[in-house]
């Protein structure tokens, strides 16, 4: 009888723990979606259509698109936590350039390229 | 849904890895209650009188159903793929329930149809099936102690594991890719020829992972890793317990093995960094162990009056049938534990040879009645025509063995120090190991082969870790140090009694067991508070992970990738999400291991993300086809920033992805 009680015992500590684990894994990888990213939809592309992903409280963006000294397009776009914003470009008259996204957030600035 | 998919997972564990054991178990021994030693019980001097060791106890059975439902898994799983069946839910579900039916249909014939032979036979066996065996009769005070031990031992590695349970490490991203495979593709993998993989480490997270649909980036491998570290510890103390037959030895065993360096290596840390062969190597070591000791403990009675330990001829046969058969388990899954096993073994049987010099005519005959029985050399048969003929682990190769064998020359290799031996095990641990080996000694029990076993394991690997030249061991030394916790737990637990045993208990005493013990917590404890400061990084294992998916989504067989091992966190998890080959994604390793002048190797890797405009760089490009490269930004920009040839698709703060068109 001792023994049975020794087995359940480890099984419900055993059992415990890894819920425990479980719930605290989720809570770990929700707890680091503090972060956001910018990339290009398409990396091998011409495109230079991008997208703007946000996991941060902030949900205010602002960002330029610069093709040599000319900005292209500015905007400042809001994007919720959890949520992405796809930005599209027209891709004409690209040769030998490159173009620049930037995209602000708070104190915090991402920029991504493309060259032609 | 949460408590849904607990449910699964748990259904899933019991189902694969606890019940084809337990069926096994059943069919062989039915549902006899353990035969009686009848002992003259004088506090813990109980002594064996008479004849009769129990079969196997409800915690024996629970303990061992795991690792033979991880053997019988792994058979299975072999044998379902050479008859060309895929691995899949069904496939397993329905082979593992055949099994377990087939199990209890053997268990119905023999034990279920036949009460009174089998009453008949157990009164003639001297087994009484309403009395407990008393070795498994605990007092109050140790029952208490042995659950607070249980407790302790799990808030101590839970809460560790709690600040570790994210999936960085190096080397469970390494398995579970090939885990993974299985999963995807439902073929066992061929490894690309690695030797350093073997197949019983990956089985178990598969067949879970197909069972369950636990996801291979959620807690469940560290989780199942746990199980099996918890197991282990109860290995030891079972071990412990049949071979000294005493209780307190064994929760000695325990407060050693479980609560003392609770995370250092080879416990909690080797669970949370995915090193899955050490961890079920120390499970299945001491369970193999176990089942030798009751397969040889012969009866009789020496010239100089010491009685054997009893087993029944029947059991002892079946029970080194079963020791075979896990060796064959141990032998599937970790080629380290194998080979210590295999030295440690070859010490024990010569050692128990040596000892009994003057009475081999009595216990050869014995040995080699169960030795050449049926029973052992059926399974012998069974396994080796599974090992070559159905599935052979990739190790088994003259190269693999090339590598293991021979005089070390790398210092790695060489041995360690007893300072290195002394901080791996600890220092309690340490010194009263060494009295508990130098006691062993003394009162030695010649015809008890579990001495021979303890006494021979701890000196096997202690040899191997330190005069690994003397036995012509080429392998890192500390990677065999991590073995001698086990033993020397057991030792020490010995030798902790034997010494309290011998001395009369006064106010002095009282006082230095009390320090003893404080002493003994405060260094085994004291790496567990250190390693709870750590912080999780998990903004940095998420970002890797969401880069990870953006570029396997956006890219192609023909596409070639290299990332950072330097500064990016969990990126061995990254060839996870493409899923194209071990080695897919390229790395770029740690910066030493391109200057070590004992293993010269390529090169291309560095050059790529360090120099991507140098000469060496350029070629290497050319060479390898690389046109992704997955770097931490605020560590690796600047080189590619600067070079025109070069986009920059994808960035956070911590992973940056460059683009090198073709």
């Amino acid at each position: 009888m001792q023994q049975k009680k020794i087995i359940i015992f480890v099984i419900i500590l055993f059992v415990l723990s890894s819920a425990y684990l479980f719930f605290i894994n989720d809570k770990h990888l929700d707890a680091g979606k503090d972060w956001w990213a910018v990339y290009f939809e398409d990396p091998k592309g011409e495109s230079p259509s991008f997208i703007i992903e946000n996991n941060t409280k902030e949900t205010e963006f602002e960002y330029l698109v610069v093709k040599g000294n000319v900005i292209l397009k500015a905007e400042v776009v809001e994007i919720l936590k959890g949520e992405t914003k796809n930005i599209s470009i027209e891709s004409n008259d690209l040769k030998n350039k490159r173009i620049n996204v930037e995209v602000y957030s708070g104190e915090e600035k991402m920029e991504i390229y493309k060259n032609y | 849904m949460f408590i849904y998919s607990q449910i699964i997972f748990y259904i899933a564990i019991v189902f694969a890895l606890f019940l084809p054991g337990y069926a096994l178990l059943w069919a062989i021994f039915g549902k006899r209650n353990p035969s009686i030693i009848r002992q003259a019980h004088d506090g813990e001097q109980s002594r064996t009188t008479s004849s009769g060791h129990g079969i196997l106890e409800p915690l024996e059975k629970f303990v061992f159903s795991f690792g033979l439902s991880v053997t019988i898994l792994n058979f299975i799983l072999f044998f379902i793929q050479k008859i060309g069946i895929s691995i899949s839910e069904i496939s397993i579900v329905s082979s593992v329930s055949i099994f377990i039916l087939v199990c209890l249909g053997i268990y119905l014939y023999r034990f279920h149809n036949k009460p009174a032979r089998n009453a008949t036979q157990s009164v003639a066996d001297g087994e009484d099936n309403n009395v407990e065996n008393p070795l498994f009769q605990f007092s109050l005070r140790q029952f208490t102690l042995i659950l607070i031990l249980i407790l302790l031992t799990f808030i101590i590695k839970t809460t560790y594991l709690s600040n570790t349970v994210i999936p960085t490490a190096t080397d469970m991203g390494h398995h579970m890719y090939w885990a993974k495979i299985m999963s995807e593709t439902g073929n066992l993998p061929t490894y690309d020829g690695m030797p350093d993989f073997i197949i019983g480490e990956h089985t178990i997270f598969s067949v879970v992972n197909i069972l369950s649909g636990a996801s291979y980036f959620s807690a469940f491998p560290v989780i199942l890793l746990y199980l099996v570290n918890i197991l282990s510890l109860l290995a030891v103390f079972l071990l412990t317990l049949r071979v000294f037959g005493k209780k307190s030895i064994a929760i000695l065993a325990l407060f050693f093995i479980s609560i003392l360096y609770a995370v250092s290596s080879p416990q909690a840390k080797f669970v949370s960094g995915g090193v899955i062969g050490n961890v079920l190597g120390n499970y299945f070591i001491p369970v193999i162990f176990y089942f030798y000791f009751r397969a040889f403990s012969v009866k009789g009675r020496s010239a100089s009056g010491e009685e054997f330990l009893l087993e029944k001829s029947r059991d002892a046969k079946t029970f080194l049938a079963l020791a075979i058969f896990l060796n064959f388990g141990l032998f599937y899954t970790h080629h380290l534990s194998s080979f210590v096993f295999l030295f440690s073994f070859i010490l024990i049987f010569a050692l128990f040879l040596v000892v009994n010099y003057k009475e081999l005519e009595i216990i050869f005959p014995k040995i080699l009645k169960v030795l050449f029985s049926w029973q052992a050399i059926s399974m012998m048969v069974l396994c080796l025509i599974f090992f070559f003929f159905i599935f052979t682990p990739t190790y088994i190769s003259p190269s693999a063995v090339d590598t293991a064998v021979g005089s070390p020359v790398k210092s790695t290799r060489t041995g360690l120090s007893l300072e290195k031996v002394r901080s791996t095990v600890g220092d309690p641990r340490m010194a009263l190991g060494l009295v508990g080996l130098v006691l062993l000694g003394i009162f030695y029990k010649k015809r008890n082969l579990g001495y021979s076993i303890v006494a021979a394991w701890t000196i096997m690997v202690f040899l191997m870790s330190t005069k690994p030249d003397w036995l012509f061991v080429d392998i890192p030394s500390n990677r065999i140090g991590n073995y001698l916790t086990y033993p020397i737990a057991i030792l020490s637990a010995y030798g902790f009694y034997m010494i309290l045993r011998n001395v009369k208990i006064n106010n002095l005493v009282r006082a230095s067991y009390f320090i003893l013990i404080i002493f003994a917590l405060t260094w085994g404890l004291r790496e567990a508070g250190s390693s709870l400061k750590d912080v999780p990084t998990s903004s940095e294992i998420v970002q890797t992970f969401s880069a990870s998916q953006y570029l396997a989504e956006r890219s192609d067989e023909t596409d070639k990738v290299l990332k950072d091992h330097n500064y990016l966190v969990g990126d061995a998890w990254i060839k996870l999400f493409f899923m194209r080959g071990y080695r897919y994604p390229l790395s770029r390793s740690y910066f030493k291991r391109y200057d070590d002048p004992t293993k010269p190797r390529e090169m291309c890797t560095l050059y790529m993300i360090s120099e991507p405009q140098s000469l060496n760089g350029k070629t290497c490009f050319s060479e390898t086809g690389v046109n992704f490269l997955m770097v931490n930004p605020e560590f690796d920009s600047g080189q590619f920033i600067k070079n025109n040839n070069f986009d920059w698709v994808y960035a956070s703060s911590e992973l940056g992805i460059f683009y090198l068109p073709r």
